[in-house]
């Protein structure tokens, strides 16, 4: 027997959308906003998530259509929070579905369009085409790569960044998957930091993973002697240190 | 597209020859009350890179439902060639070899160290690899590399300062093989649409970068007509119905995937082999000319050997 978990999903057999299928599903909205297409279980899920993004947005004192200015980030980050949470608390949730691009273009295209909608316009990028670029998918792996064991800590580690820290950690993944124990490291590091030291330089996260692009050609980090967490320290000090030279000349 | 230069010596073919690396067979095996053992395929003995199948007699093992675990031995008989002046780190220095794993599909990829050596380890010297993955954390395929590294910087000699000495340094690969856990590895990405004022079949050529992007339905892919008028003749059902159309029909799609790569600055690197991912588009064409040896010379001999093979071997 499976545990039913509340609020959450329950025992579900992940649909999926092929790129062409998305492809022509996105073209027949003929640049209108998209409505919702599905039935069933995939109907209370989507009742659950449009409450949990209105949620979001009014804890946040947001409206549906008005600018959200320098509030987009925050949106990105509590709804891709509860949105972990959420598909995460049912036991069929797992990294391998996480992982399957078709499954969440059947999340974006066919349960909550409207919500994507609402987040990025009609930009095909974020509902189907650019597997690193959909929304959904690029939320949930965001809090992924940072999670510190439970909501209220990765909430506390992530408040203070930008949507370029989410393109950075998600997009910059390297070629052959995430090194999920480093990213953490990463993320903890960087949210630990006081917010001075961040706008000292406003693209020290930017630096700090193209530093690891390169250094990872030559160092596995899981590999470094004093652990990955020792690897992600080196990456800061040496930032800090560069920063502490050039205010210094 | 990159090019690496390496600033150190790495493990090159002469050192590895001297090293005399033995790689054991694999091993896989899962929990269910008991350790339940599958079996190991090697599909190309000949390939340059090991490619191994799981197989499953009892047809149980489903990577959704069960954990995989990994064991294979490799033996170094000569580890003391890694040191010093003709080797590839300080005789003062402490390696370890360890193994790499990735699996693309899942996105995700680890590190665990397997053995430490040091110059004065006795010979030979055996390293066992063992991984155990939950169920439901792979997919597709995963790639093992079994690495040398710097696990503990020495006191270089005056003839030993060129040497890699940096804690983490990694000073190259032992082995490097692709288990294939689902699916037949690499597959044609066939797709049926149904565009009714469409030709019967066309080519979608979506990559961006050849050596990266995998050789799937998302990167490239040949789509098949279901609504067109001559559908029927080449399919019933799921059955191919007419074999001679399908080969023409696979053997052109292929060739403008090659001609459209060839047109590419990758085309060098890829038929060289360098720097292709595994599973890539690049890959895929890289074994194509050097296992099926496939001319690309030029158009009429890259279309004659492309149907002679198509029409030998489906």
């Amino acid at each position: 027997m499976k545990i039913i978990y509340e609020p959450g999903v329950s025992e579900i057999t992940w649909k999926t959308l092929k790129q062409h299928e998305a492809e022509k599903a996105f073209q027949s909205w003929n640049d209108e906003k998209p409505s919702a297409s599905c039935s069933g279980e995939y109907q209370s899920i989507r009742e659950d998530l449009v409450k949990i993004f209105n949620d979001v947005l009014e804890n946040l004192g947001l409206e549906e259509q008005g600018s959200w200015n320098k509030q987009t980030y925050k949106v990105d980050m509590e709804f891709g929070l509860q949105l972990y949470d959420y598909l995460n608390s049912s036991s069929d949730f797992t990294l391998r579905t996480a992982s399957s691009n078709d499954f969440w273009r059947y999340l974006s295209i066919k349960v909550i369009p409207d919500i994507v909608y609402i987040r990025s316009g009609l930009k095909s990028d974020y509902f189907y085409r650019t597997t690193r670029r959909i929304w959904l998918r690029k939320i949930w792996w965001y809090v992924h790569l940072s999670w510190q064991g439970d909501l209220e800590t990765t909430r506390d580690t992530l408040w203070n960044n930008s949507t370029d820290e989410i393109v950075q950690l998600v997009e910059r993944s390297g070629p052959n998957g995430y090194r999920v124990k480093l990213t953490r490291e990463l993320m903890k590091m960087y949210g630990s930091l006081d917010d001075t030291q961040k706008t000292r330089s406003n693209s020290m996260f930017r630096s700090i993973m193209k530093l690891n692009t390169v250094k990872v050609r030559s160092i596995e980090p899981e590999l470094h002697p004093k652990g990955e967490e020792a690897y992600a320290r080196e990456l800061f000090e040496y930032f800090q240190q560069k920063q502490l030279q050039s205010e210094t000349s | 597209m990159s090019i690496s230069i390496s600033f150190y010596p790495e493990i090159n073919d002469k050192l590895f020859e001297k090293l005399g690396v033995q790689n054991g067979e694999y091993h896989f095996s899962y929990m269910k009350n008991r350790d339940v053992y599958l079996n190991t395929q090697y599909p190309d003995e000949n390939r340059m890179r090991d490619i191994v199948f799981i197989e499953d007699p009892g047809s149980e093992w489903d990577v959704d439902q069960h954990n995989l675990k990994i064991e294979k031995e490799v033996q170094i008989n000569n580890p003391r060639f890694l040191f010093g002046s003709n080797g590839v780190a300080p005789r003062s220095a402490e390696l370890g070899v360890g193994v790499i794993w990735s699996c693309k599909a899942a996105g995700v990829r680890g590190a665990e160290e397997i053995q430490v050596i040091r110059s004065d380890s006795p010979a030979p010297l055996n390293c066992n690899v063992q991984l155990n993955f939950p169920k439901s954390t792979l997919k597709s395929e995963i790639v093992l590399e079994t690495v040398v590294y710097i696990k503990k910087s020495g006191i270089p000699e005056e003839d030993e300062k060129m040497l890699g000495n940096e804690s983490g340094l990694l000073l190259g690969t032992i082995n490097h093989t692709e288990i294939i856990l689902e699916g037949s590895g690499s597959e044609f990405p066939v797709v049926e649409v149904y565009e009714p004022s469409m030709p019967l079949w066309w080519v979608e050529c979506l990559w961006t970068d050849p050596q990266e992007d995998p050789f799937d339905e998302e990167h490239v892919k040949l789509c098949i007509n279901r609504g067109h008028k001559n559908y029927k003749r080449l399919y019933e059902g799921n059955v191919i119905k007419d074999p001679d159309l399908f080969i023409e029909i696979m053997a052109s799609a292929l060739e403008i995937i090659i001609r459209k790569v060839k047109e590419s600055d990758y085309w060098f690197d890829i038929i060289a082999n360098y720097n292709n991912l595994p599973g890539s588009i690049g890959e895929a064409l890289y074994y194509f000319k050097s296992t099926f040896n496939w001319d690309f010379s030029s158009p009429e001999n890259l279309s004659l050997h492309i149907r002679q093979y198509l029409e030998n071997n489906l």
